[in-house]
């Protein structure tokens, strides 16, 4: 059994879960909708990342980071510090699962 | 000072003094403001940093529990022999904060980022943040969770951007966190107004 391939499929099923909870979170920090609902939690290189398409990255930058003059509203950046020790729970319960399937703790 | 306003100062007080130079002048201080100023007020005084609190975040990951004892209250008092104070541990914070400098000239831009680099490094990097009393200071560990170079044009003009994403750590003090997590039992209502000042007419009293 493959360690790496239980924490991917459970940081897979925690990127479907977590990608309503964003979509919320920036809805509510009053980003526009049509740019919301292009946007993923995505597993990426097994990491959990806010997935952005090239077609409106700059607009997201500019939500994110604010334009000229104006203020910022770091969605992406508040939801990934805030799930990040989430990550860390995924991870040992990933581990906690393969070390019971082997037998290790017996 | 206490959580938050301390550490908003020890970051301007960290990003302060910084200076560029170009053909017209060679020591041209980079002033550094909270929030947004005017626009006619910024496009005077390029180049300029912004300081904006972007998240606050109960780091509970780091949460210790127990009591602490000092002789100045947390450097809030001036100790006073004999006397020690006892409190819960603080409860620890994750501070954020975008950075945003603006500049016009490009040589100007490389000359912040090289000093933006120096005050922020990715790692180890710490801010001095002084105590109520001026009497010690802590270093905080400070990392830098993020760059984004965001160069435009605006009205035909260059116009260099940096967005730099800091976190410090910090910690809420444990009186001020017994005050925020107090509940308010009774109100009380001095329905009898006395001590009016003159020109102003008191309302009459509901039965």
């Amino acid at each position: 059994m493959n360690t790496n391939t239980v924490a991917n499929d459970a940081l897979k099923r925690a990127a479907e879960r977590l990608t309503p909870e964003f979509k919320q979170e920036a809805l509510s920090a009053g980003w526009p909708a049509d740019i919301v609902y292009q946007l993923s939690v995505e597993e990426v290189n097994g990491d959990l990342q806010v997935s952005i398409p090239d077609e409106i990255r700059s607009k997201v930058d500019d939500l994110e980071y604010g334009e000229v003059n104006g203020t910022s509203n770091r969605v992406i950046y508040r939801f990934e510090q805030s799930h990040s020790e989430g990550l860390n729970d995924i991870f040992e319960t990933a581990f906690e699962d393969v070390a019971s399937r082997l037998g290790a703790f017996n | 000072m206490t959580f938050i306003l301390a550490e908003d100062a020890a970051i301007k007080n960290h990003l302060s003094g910084m200076i560029v130079s170009d053909e017209k002048s060679a020591n041209r201080p980079v002033k550094v403001w909270f929030g947004y100023p005017d626009i006619e007020v910024t496009t005077q005084t390029y180049p300029y940093i912004i300081i904006e609190l972007i998240d606050v975040r109960a780091a509970k990951e780091r949460q210790n529990s127990g009591r602490m004892y000092d002789t100045d209250n947390r450097g809030t008092v001036a100790a006073v022999q004999g006397v020690v104070y006892g409190y819960n541990m603080p409860l620890p914070y994750d501070l954020s904060y975008q950075l945003t400098s603006y500049s016009r000239h490009p040589r100007h831009d490389r000359a912040i980022m090289f000093q933006m680099q120096q005050k922020f490094p990715s790692q180890y990097g710490s801010l001095s943040v002084p105590n109520d009393l001026g009497t010690e200071t802590a270093k905080r560990h400070m990392f830098l969770d993020g760059f984004l170079k965001r160069d435009m044009i605006e009205d035909g003009r260059r116009l260099f951007r940096n967005a730099y994403t800091v976190r410090v750590v910090s910690e809420m003090t444990p009186s001020i966190a017994n005050s925020a997590l107090s509940t308010v039992q009774t109100v009380k209502i001095n329905r009898i107004t006395t001590n009016i000042p003159p020109g102003l007419t008191p309302v009459p009293h509901l039965p």
